[in-house]
């Protein structure tokens, strides 16, 4: 049973990087349902895990393990994944802001393409877009850093392609 | 647009007010939620079956040990045999529900460490269902054996034929017996099998995809 005298501290600690948590859930899910059932579900095992953390780790590293190992095993949700190419499937945060018509559709096209990747390919880009040094990644996925280096020029030219057939695509139209 | 491009409108974006309009009330509302994962669900289940079995052998143990005179207390320890290896049962998947995940760890651990466990729980789960019917069978073969020895003696209530199993069948009944067994035990291994596929087969296969693409070099 969870002491009562630690839930404050976990819910200050967690409120604080709640947009960290929206993040992974945008990235992860398509739709408005799966993202709350997500962010929900990782809230339910950050709180499981809490007496367990001890500090070993920077508790950032620790809540990055517990999303991305949830977000990752989520058998059910990627069962329903819908193809990202809807302009609604940009995350809230970025739909709020003003771009230039070409840029917003490059960044949409990004997000499809992104949409397309596989559960590691996504936590990888996540982390580099959260500007994660190789090290720190390797921390929190167990993946070598060469293998990492390697594995990200992999995926920026897969994105590279994807984004390109869309482009192609929309031209043909 | 380059992820590098992408990288810089994060970095902007996320330097605005806070994204995300849960409170810490609303975080603290979800605290206490049951968890929709597959462990939690899968231990959810085991305690179901636990409280069942429990529910349907208990008053089964008390009415053949108390009733007709304790006559019957044989089939009622048979039935204690049958709890004492669903205890053992109970115990192990338990123990390996509580092992499957490590959140906190590596991801790469913890898709090792599902890997491994779920294969291990795949494989007890088969192999205690598949041994489970043969020992009730023969079980039921010695109750049955032994209460109809005792019937000529005036012991209730079976109208078997007593030559069932001894004087001349003997033999040929217990080899046909016997091939009966094994027959009911195959079928029972292929559909424990057949059926631990059906629910876990898709599951191990996508963490085992997850876990080569993460080794891959």
């Amino acid at each position: 049973m969870q002491e009562a005298s630690s839930q404050p501290a976990f819910v200050a600690l967690v409120h604080e990087h709640r947009a960290l948590l929206h993040k992974i859930c945008n990235l992860y899910c398509t739709s408005v349902h799966d993202r709350q059932d997500l962010f929900q579900e990782i809230i339910v095992q950050l709180w499981r895990s809490y007496p367990r953390f001890r500090g070993e780790a920077k508790f950032s590293t620790w809540l990055y393990r517990i999303a991305l190992n949830t977000a990752i095993s989520d058998l059910r949700r990627q069962r329903r994944r819908v193809k990202a190419t809807d302009p609604a499937h940009l995350p809230a945060e970025l739909q709020d802001i003003q771009y230039a018509k070409e840029q917003e559709e490059q960044l949409q096209q990004l997000y499809a393409a992104i949409g397309q990747l596989t559960e590691v390919e996504k936590a990888l880009v996540m982390l580099y877009l959260e500007d994660k040094s190789y090290e720190e990644m390797e921390e929190i996925l167990g993946i070598n850093q060469n293998n990492l280096r390697v594995k990200m020029n992999r995926i920026k030219e897969k994105l590279r392609k994807l984004t390109k057939a869309t482009t192609h695509g929309i031209g043909k139209s | 647009m380059e992820l590098e491009n992408l990288r810089t409108i994060w970095r902007v974006t996320m330097e605005r007010p806070a994204a995300g309009k849960q409170s810490s009330e609303d975080i603290r509302a979800l605290l206490g939620r049951r968890s929709q994962g597959l462990v939690a669900k899968m231990k959810r289940n085991l305690f179901g079956e636990l409280i069942l079995v429990l529910g349907i052998y208990i008053p089964a143990i008390l009415f053949y040990l108390f009733e007709f005179g304790g006559k019957l207390s044989e089939m009622g320890g048979a039935l204690l045999l049958l709890i004492a290896f669903f205890a053992v049962y109970y115990y192990r998947k338990n123990k390996l529900l509580n092992e499957m995940q490590c959140l906190s760890c590596r991801v790469r651990s913890n898709l090792e460490r599902q890997v491994n466990t779920l294969r291990k729980y795949i494989r007890f789960y088969t192999i205690a269902g598949t041994i489970l019917v043969p020992v009730m069978a023969v079980l039921s073969f010695l109750i049955t054996a032994r209460n109809l020895s005792l019937s000529s003696s005036g012991y209730p209530p079976y109208s078997l034929g007593s030559n069932a199993l001894t004087g001349t069948y003997g033999w040929k009944g217990l080899g046909i017996a016997a091939m009966a067994l094994i027959s009911v035990t195959l079928v029972s291994y292929y559909t424990n099998t057949w059926y631990m596929n059906k629910l876990y087969g898709r599951h191990i296969r996508k963490l085992r995809g997850l876990l080569q693409e993460m080794n891959e070099e």
